[in-house]
């Protein structure tokens, strides 16, 4: 796969329906609590890069997407996709189904191809949301999709979230959120598919740094 | 969702899918009459029977929790509860301006039906047909929002909404009795559950 050093990437703009949803997300947020961006200059202006993130909150992705300028594409469950407004809503952000329930390697090439073309992917590296506000057990595939992607991995610490719109709750109260994007990890590429161990040690890695990352403001 | 979804048994007497909807917001306990609702941010608020109150976080509860296997079931069995169930009749691609970006399934009307769980297999009581899932027949278990998916392979994707108890009691109890069959049957102790059971 080409990298940023090798390949003068373009710089790549949001669609219109995306750039309305950041600026709905921001606006409405700014006045229901804030959400604190730190570490914004790790995420690469051009080039492809695989943002790893936890999960606290349905709002993770919508706040992520919102507060970062370039397009992120980010996996999400194939069932919201049967749904006519919600598909499309889904696909005009830049979402691509992820059947959860098996190995999806649709899902895992259409993340390739994003990265093939120099594109921002979001991963949750714990495949769902958290019920207590814990970081969960990492999914290994997530970390051999980055062993084998071989691009900048950024590893994106989320929180306040959970205190937001937790899991088991009904609605989201006010409160601010913090996105804080560390610096890049340096992974090995491993383009013929990684191992068990490997993957592992990729994930413990991963976990590690977003476990040991400053919480909210 | 709600806090019994969090909350498979009273953190204070222990007792299993004893969680209730009261009044709005607030859940109680029908083994201790202990109340729970949502506090500030994700805290809730305990309410004891005397009127006393405190705010715990959902990890300080969730960690008072006794664990599923500890679970009373009687006759062997969990349930029967009521839920709406929906089996994913086929599949649709998914595109995007001429781009092949996967599939996504189609499902079915939700129908009403009681669900079991013993030993040997998860039943869905469905008035029109009846479904039964050999536990060693399910590929993989996944929550998904309100909901549980389950894989096998013999049924297509069926998921699961709990009208009144616990979604993750079901998560828990279907992963804790797969867990065991595995093990008698010799095939290991199970690492992951989704996208796909598999033990080492």
């Amino acid at each position: 796969m080409n990298t940023p050093a090798d390949t003068p990437w373009p710089r790549e703009t949001p669609p219109p329906f995306y750039r309305m949803a950041q600026f709905i997300a921001r606006t409405a947020w700014s006045l229901a609590g804030g959400i604190h961006v730190h570490g914004r200059e790790h995420v690469p202006e051009t080039g492809p890069f695989l943002l790893i993130a936890n999960h606290q909150s349905f709002l993770d992705p919508i706040f992520t997407q919102a507060v970062i300028r370039r397009p992120i594409y980010a996996m999400a469950k194939s069932t919201q996709f049967t749904d006519p407004v919600v598909g499309w809503m889904l696909r005009r952000v830049c979402s691509f189904p992820v059947r959860r329930y098996q190995v999806d390697a649709q899902a895992v090439r259409i993340a390739l191809r994003h990265l093939e073309r120099g594109r921002g992917v979001a991963i949750y590296i714990e495949g769902e949301r958290t019920w207590n506000g814990r970081l969960q057990e990492p999914r290994p595939g997530t970390a051999r999709l980055a062993l084998r992607a071989g691009v900048p991995v950024i590893p994106c610490a989320i929180s306040g979230t959970y205190e937001i719109w937790p899991r088991w709750a009904r609605r989201p109260v006010r409160g601010r959120a913090t996105i804080r994007f560390l610096p890049p990890l340096e992974l090995p590429h491993l383009s013929g598919g990684a191992n068990r161990a490997a993957a592992t040690g990729a994930a413990t890695r991963l976990m590690e740094t977003l476990r040991t990352a400053p919480g909210p403001d | 969702m709600a806090i019994r979804d969090l909350l498979w048994a009273c953190p204070e007497c222990a007792a299993f899918a004893s969680i209730r909807s009261a009044e709005r917001g607030v859940e109680i306990c029908a083994s201790c009459g202990v109340r729970f609702r949502r506090a500030h941010g994700a805290s809730i608020e305990v309410q004891w029977p005397d009127g006393s109150t405190g705010i715990r976080t959902a990890a300080e509860l969730e960690d008072r929790l006794p664990p599923i296997s500890d679970m009373p079931l009687p006759a062997g069995r969990l349930g029967p509860a009521q839920a709406l169930v929906r089996i994913a009749r086929t599949t649709r691609p998914v595109h995007d301006r001429g781009d092949f970006l996967g599939r996504a399934e189609i499902f079915g009307p939700r129908q009403p039906a009681t669900v079991t769980l013993d030993e040997r297999c998860l039943a869905a009581g469905i008035p029109e047909s009846p479904l039964v899932w050999p536990l060693d027949a399910i590929t993989a278990v996944q929550p998904s929002s309100s909901t549980i998916q389950i894989n096998s392979r013999i049924h297509p994707l069926a998921s699961f909404r709990f009208v009144d108890q616990s979604v993750r009691l079901w998560e828990q109890a279907i992963q804790d009795r797969i867990r065991t069959a595995w093990i008698e049957a010799g095939r290991g102790r199970i690492v992951q559950f989704h996208p796909h059971i598999r033990s080492r």
